[in-house]
């Protein structure tokens, strides 16, 4: 943590020298996705290092964001954590939205939200100030990342392959976090390894 | 706010009914930020013909809909056309976007309001008095959050023969949209090219003038290309305009060409108005250079001409440094033997002594260049890095040394010396003293040197080899004048029995550069290193001993054959042993330059000093390396004075050492950004993070340093 805070640092140090901030994903498919620490809803901590030996889907959120609304209003996110949390898969769902920005929720009403909407992720993760969000390169919600048993990267990107937020797309798009999770553990190659994601600005 | 959208929208609504009586079918549709219309230029249709019809975007204050690449979020505004029989729609002929920023992310919108323009083409028979056009339109509204927003709207126009009429309330839209189309073929061009991750393109004016574009902003028209956020650093340069773009690291994806738009309030034609410039450009990649461009390289050469004059100069006095002097005291010997002979001889000697510093220069510069071109970052005395190099030069020394105490005799002595200096076999010898020579002065960089050397490795092939000639003629001119006036040796005695002292005498000199090479091979590869070296000169030793103890001429035949076959065994085989073993050596990690100043040296890597510069701390950087004589003589005198020493302190100038002992393409890099290829060399940074840093001389006294440290 105080090595990231020093990054961050760094980075704002640069940001005052109007030097380039990498915006840019810092991960890259095919590498070792970078560890990080982060409190849930009831305030325990999760590492992702803790989940080594099991897939972990990254889910950035915003329940204001109507690109993520198509997803849980229609019913789809809440099925696709389900069916892969039974399957021993690790779903980690992350806020960046800095406090009072669209997305941002007290932990009591963010339990809320899930609880209503009956979200089915292993957690829900308070990114503030957005550390985690910067390190990954998250630039929209729902940008989507599948992390295998070893720690590697194997997807970024969007969540589906028709870029709209009408949820009548849903059915016919194809989900890139499925097709990635299925070719992985049948032991392929992901064979979209990276997409350009698309949905609501995260709210650094 | 929203009472006054709210009013707008029921005047809008007031409007619609009492102009056209039809309800959503034509005029305004109001999401909730948005006002979105479909509109015409023209009042009238007629058949046959294009037709030009526009979603116009009103947006509320700060809301946004997106371009056609919206960045790094956000959609792009689409249209789907439901038209009657026989029409068809074109592309969507998009304005120039805006740059907006949110925190790190950088998106292409309009803020503004657009038309975003559609030929349509009308079939050649109308029937009927009006046609009714019909679009879905899609987009993605946003401020801070977004919403998505959607219409169906569609738009009448009365069908005529005559000229069509233009629309009295719209065309005058359409005009401003016009304008703020990127221009295309205005004898503006591009050329970029790519290396690693950062594009460089290069826009030239057309010859018939431009106004003077002081910035411009590039937007890329497709995804996945390049990073949006960084800063594009538009500048003039020799009368066309550079701007540099970073390669979007996700994709990782070859772009062979990019395209998109340029916008500046510049304008970019003396003749018409227009703030946006269509750009196609070829991309040029993976053609690095053989050095990275100068960054703030050597101010004080300015030109071939000069860095010529350097390198000759620096060539001459290559002469004076310890680890040439042996050679080249062993060569003035044999001028003095020479300075009996016929002239031309003598003159024929100095040539191909001269011939033989040149060509071997050659040989160096041209491998040097060829293994930069492949990407390797190496640097002048780059062979000295290397174990199986410095065994092999150890024991070359090693055999000369006991060749001049009169261990052994050689026949056909490669140095001329004891022989009369006719033979066709000293003409190769002449020759190859100026090879050795050359390859024993290269660790040596002599002052001017570094700046020099550095520049030529910045030039074309051609370029630098010239400047390397440069260095090896300076190097070989003395040599060649004293051929050519040989009487300037008249006042050295005549040749006698004091020659063979000095001989003996310049043995010990060769005998101390084995010692130092040693100590070379033990930074390198550690004391089991130098251990093995031992082994391998006692071997050569025996080997030699008896060679000289046996192979005299004094002996008989049959003696001297078997002497020299058992001493050629075990000099030969000695040596092929110790270089196989050599390079099977590992750099020893940890090891290097040692220090022995006192200085409280921190380990150099370019993230330390970034970070001690944001940090606003002053820095001090030292490129040295244990094979570079100058530099460790530099630690003695300059660095472990106490005065220095203080100075650092008070100052809080933190001292990092960048050891070059090893290969080290961090190190090799960051020399070349200086414009520089060789060790020693000194950067100082000041306190202020925007300041230049100061580089000091090559050679170094406490004044110099101290006088710097008064600078910052």
């Amino acid at each position: 943590m105080r090595k990231l805070l020093k990054q961050v640092t760094v980075v704002a140090l640069m940001a005052g020298m109007s030097y380039a901030i990498p915006a840019q994903a810092q991960v890259q498919v095919g590498e070792e996705a970078p560890d990080f620490t982060l409190t849930d809803v009831l305030g325990n901590e999760h590492s992702l290092s803790d989940f080594h030996g099991q897939f972990v889907v990254l889910e950035w959120v915003n329940h204001g964001c109507p690109f993520v609304r198509k997803f849980y209003n229609a019913g789809e996110m809440q099925r696709l954590q389900e069916k892969y949390t039974e399957q021993g898969v690790v779903w980690l769902a992350i806020c960046s939205s800095r406090s009072g920005e669209q997305g941002y929720y007290s932990p009591e009403d963010a339990a809320r939200i899930s609880e209503e909407k009956g979200a089915k992720h292993t957690a829900y993760l308070y990114d503030e100030p957005g550390d985690v969000g910067r390190l990954y390169g998250a630039r929209v919600t729902p940008h989507m990342y599948v992390i295998n048993p070893d720690g590697i990267l194997i997807y970024q990107g969007a969540i589906d392959s028709i870029r709209s937020a009408n949820p009548a797309d849903i059915e016919r798009a194809e989900n890139y976090v499925v097709s990635a999770l299925t070719q992985a553990m049948a032991g392929e190659e992901v064979a979209t390894p990276v997409t350009t994601p698309y949905g609501c600005t995260v709210k650094y | 706010m929203d009472k006054i959208v709210n009013d707008r929208y029921v005047i809008a609504l007031i409007a619609l009914f009492c102009l056209q009586g039809v309800l959503q079918a034509s005029g305004p549709v109001r999401s909730e930020h948005v006002e979105a219309e479909l509109v015409s230029e023209q009042a009238e249709i007629r058949a046959g013909e294009e037709f030009w019809v526009g979603l116009r975007l009103v947006h509320d204050p700060h809301w946004h809909t997106y371009w056609l690449n919206p960045g790094d979020s956000g959609l792009e505004t689409m249209l789907t056309w439901d038209l009657p029989e026989g029409f068809s729609a074109g592309e969507i002929h998009w304005p120039y976007p805006e740059r907006i920023e949110m925190g790190p992310l950088v998106t292409y919108a309009y803020e503004r309001d657009v038309v975003l323009m559609v030929p349509i083409q009308a079939p050649a028979q109308l029937d009927g008095e009006e046609i009714t056009l019909h679009v879905r339109a899609d987009w993605l509204e946003c401020k801070e959050i977004c919403l998505p927003g959607s219409a169906e709207l569609s738009l009448t126009l009365p069908v005529t023969d005559q000229a069509p009429q233009p629309h009295p309330s719209f065309a005058e839209h359409f005009q401003q949209a016009r304008q703020e189309w990127p221009l295309r073929d205005t004898g503006w061009r591009f050329e970029g090219e790519r290396i690693d991750d950062e594009f460089t393109i290069r826009a030239i004016p057309p010859e018939s003038g431009a106004p003077a574009v002081d910035s411009a902003q590039f937007f890329a028209a497709e995804a996945e290309m390049i990073q949006y956020y960084p800063a594009q650093h538009w500048q003039p340069e020799n009368g066309s305009y550079v701007f540099t773009l970073v390669r979007d690291i996700t994709f990782r994806h070859e772009p062979n060409r990019l395209t998109g738009v340029l916008v500046s309030e510049d304008g970019w034609l003396e003749d018409q108005p227009g703030r946006a410039l269509f750009v196609d450009v070829a991309i040029e990649t993976g053609t690095a250079p053989i050095a990275a461009p100068l960054a703030g390289g050597p101010d004080e050469i300015s030109g071939l001409a000069a860095a010529l004059f350097f390198a000759f100069l620096g060539g001459i006095i290559l002469n004076l440094m310890p680890c040439v002097f042996p050679v080249i005291s062993i060569k003035i010997m044999g001028f003095v033997r020479q300075a009996e002979e016929e002239r031309g001889h003598i003159l024929k000697h100095g040539l191909l002594f001269g011939l033989g510093v040149l060509v071997s220069f050659w040989i160096l510069a041209g491998a040097l260049i060829a293994l930069r071109a492949g990407g390797e970052q190496l640097g002048w005395g780059f062979h000295l890095q290397s174990p199986v190099f410095l065994m092999g030069m150890s024991v070359l020394f090693f055999l000369l040394a006991l060749n001049l105490f009169g261990v052994f005799e050689v026949g056909t002595s490669w140095m001329g010396i004891g022989q009369k200096a006719t033979g066709s076999s000293t003409w190769t010898g002449s020759f190859f003293s100026g090879a050795l020579a050359t390859v024993i002065a290269t660790p040596c960089t002599a002052p001017f040197m570094g700046a020099a050397l550095g520049y030529a490795l910045t030039l074309s092939a051609i370029e630098s080899l010239l400047i390397f000639s440069a260095l090896g003629a300076g190097m070989a001119a003395p040599y060649v004048l004293l051929s050519a006036y040989p009487q300037w040796l008249r006042k050295i005695p005549k040749p006698g029995p004091w020659m063979e002292t000095l001989k003996q005498s310049m043995g010990w000199l060769l005998a101390a550069t084995v010692v130092w090479l040693a100590w070379v091979l033990n930074i390198m590869g550690g004391g089991e290193a130098v251990i093995l070296l031992l082994g391998v000169l006692f071997i050569v030793g025996f080997g030699s001993w008896i060679l000289g103890r046996w192979g005299a001429l004094s002996r008989g035949f049959p003696v001297r054959l078997t002497a020299k076959i058992i001493a050629a065994l075990l000099i030969f085989g000695g040596a092929v042993v110790g270089i196989g073993a050599a390079s099977q050596l590992e750099p020893a990690a940890g090891q290097g330059a040692a220090s022995t100043s006192g200085m409280p040296w921190e380990d150099f890597t370019p993230e330390r000093l970034e970070e001690l510069r944001a940090e606003g701390q002053p820095v001090f950087v030292n490129f040295t390396a244990a094979w570079c004589l100058s530099c460790l003589a530099n630690e003695r005198v300059a660095f472990s004075s106490s005065r220095v020493q203080a100075a650092f302190r008070e100052k809080g100038i933190t001292p990092l050492k960048a050891d070059w002992t090893n290969r080290d393409d961090v190190i090799g890099g960051v020399l070349a950004e200086y414009g520089r290829s060789s060790v020693p060399f000194y950067v100082l940074y000041g306190a202020d993070h925007e300041g230049a840093p100061i580089t000091l001389p090559e050679i170094l006294t406490p004044g110099i340093v101290l006088e710097a440290l008064e600078e910052i």
